[in-house]
């Protein structure tokens, strides 16, 4: 499980990807949080609380799923492999 | 446009046909998010051939993998980027070393291309080789004008793109980036320093070609043409040092002082050598605590708490004098850059050109 902000969803999208792991749990935090005071940064981890558990203990098939039709169609920027 | 083989289909580059002239090639390439924006040369298996053969090395060596995709580098692939950037055969070598440089573990480069922060490698080059190939380290050497530097720091952005996936608001998730994104590359100017050349400072021969690369973010102009002490100048660069908002304040690292001919000079004509110009940096380098927000502090606090042994002290930009280190470069004129880096994450690598290849990254 991969956990981010919003604002790096598609760099971990993009390595899952890469390394043949299109249904990594990716469990995103709304951006920005860096500058939340510690109460609301609690929160925040709060709001993914249960999706981290179901991409923990859920049941594989479904886990799977789930992850994987969130993952957006890749795009000219990084469906090409070019060397 | 690589050649195919039978080796390892998995390493070589796929050939692709393109019907058309220039314009088609590069609305083509540019379609496929191949390039940086710019047109590219056409990487036709002739040129890519040429470039393969200047180096030495074998069409399909594994260089290493890219971060942040983690694509796998050949030479061949290598060769083709350092085609479509603009460079001749002759500077190739100096690209694979910066490339192998870059994806050595220190220097960090999932950092440096997935951060937010703008930050580009800077390719640095010394030796012999830097003038047989024609890299300008006078008049405007970290400007436009010479192929040489613009291409080979092009070739390196281009594998970073291309092979490495580093494509802006994807994978490179800059938030304004810096010009030096497109290309960064430069040559000390070894017959204008007064000190030992940097390589030789750091342990290699004089004729030896190394190349240094550097995370970097965009640079600071330092214009001194009033100081005529070594005492006035160190005043000067030293506080130049210290904007609250670079990275230093808060992950410290290794930082980057460009001096020009002139200054580097006045400062050798008092007897300070590169060790001592650094030490009197370190203690003019130095952030007032008012200039910080009081959120910015507690960060330090956590991040650096060596500053807070003493709360009156003002924080230092680097943790230590030797972290900053020091090149000569640029022709004549009274202005040095300091060029911050990205934190203490990312180290410099300095690289024999042509040297034992890096260790490869596992999967």
């Amino acid at each position: 499980m991969l956990i981010a902000s919003t604002e790096f969803a598609s760099l971990g999208y993009g390595e899952a990807a890469a390394f043949g792991l299109p249904s990594l749990p990716l469990v995103l935090v709304q951006h920005p949080f860096g500058t939340l005071s510690p109460e609301k940064a609690r929160l925040a981890g709060d709001d993914i609380m249960d999706e981290v558990v179901f991409a923990a203990t859920g049941p594989t098939q479904e886990v799977e799923k789930h992850f994987r039709e969130r993952v957006p169609k890749p795009s000219k920027m990084t469906q090409d492999d070019h060397g | 446009m690589g050649k195919s083989s039978q080796v390892d289909e998995s390493l070589t580059a796929k050939p692709v046909e393109i019907e058309g002239d220039f314009e088609d090639v590069n609305t083509y390439f540019l379609e496929h998010g191949w390039g940086d924006g710019l047109p590219v040369v056409p990487p036709t298996q002739a040129r890519v051939d040429a470039m393969i053969e200047a180096s030495g090395r074998n069409r399909l060596d594994v260089v290493g993998r890219v971060a942040p995709r983690w694509g796998i580098a050949t030479v061949e692939k290598v060769a083709i980027n350092a085609t479509m950037a603009g460079c001749r055969p002759d500077y190739f070598p100096v690209v694979l070393a910066a490339v192998e440089a870059v994806i050595e573990e220190p220097f960090d480069l999932y950092g440096v291309q997935a951060t937010t922060n703008p930050v580009a490698p800077m390719i640095v080059v010394n030796g012999p080789i830097s003038r047989r190939i024609g890299l300008n380290s006078g008049y405007n050497a970290f400007g436009q004008g010479w192929r040489a530097n613009a291409t080979i720091g092009r070739a390196l952005r281009l594998v970073l793109l291309n092979i490495g996936g580093g494509k802006p608001g994807v994978m490179d998730r800059a938030t304004q980036g810096h010009p030096g994104k497109y290309s960064f590359c430069v040559a000390e100017n070894e017959a204008e320093t007064p000190w030992d050349p940097f390589h030789v400072e750091h342990g290699f021969a004089r004729n030896a070609d190394i190349v240094t690369v550097y995370g970097a973010a965009a640079f600071i102009n330092i214009l001194d043409h009033t100081s005529r002490t070594a005492t006035g100048l160190l005043n000067m660069i030293g506080h130049s040092m210290t904007a609250s908002g670079n990275n230093h304040p808060l992950f410290a690292g290794v930082a980057l002082l460009a001096l020009c001919p002139e200054h580097a000079r006045i400062l050798s004509a008092e007897g300070y050598s590169k060790a001592d110009v650094s030490r009197e940096l370190f203690k003019h380098a130095r952030v007032p605590r008012a200039h910080l927000s009081s959120e910015c502090l507690d960060l330090i606090k956590r991040m650096r708490p060596n500053q807070f042994s003493d709360e009156s002290r003002d924080i230092d930009v680097l943790d230590r004098p030797e972290d900053l280190w020091i090149i000569v470069t640029g022709g004549g004129g009274p202005h040095s850059s300091f060029i911050p880096g990205y934190g203490s994450s990312v180290q410099p690598i300095i690289r024999e050109i042509g040297g034992k290849p890096a260790v490869k990254r596992p999967m």
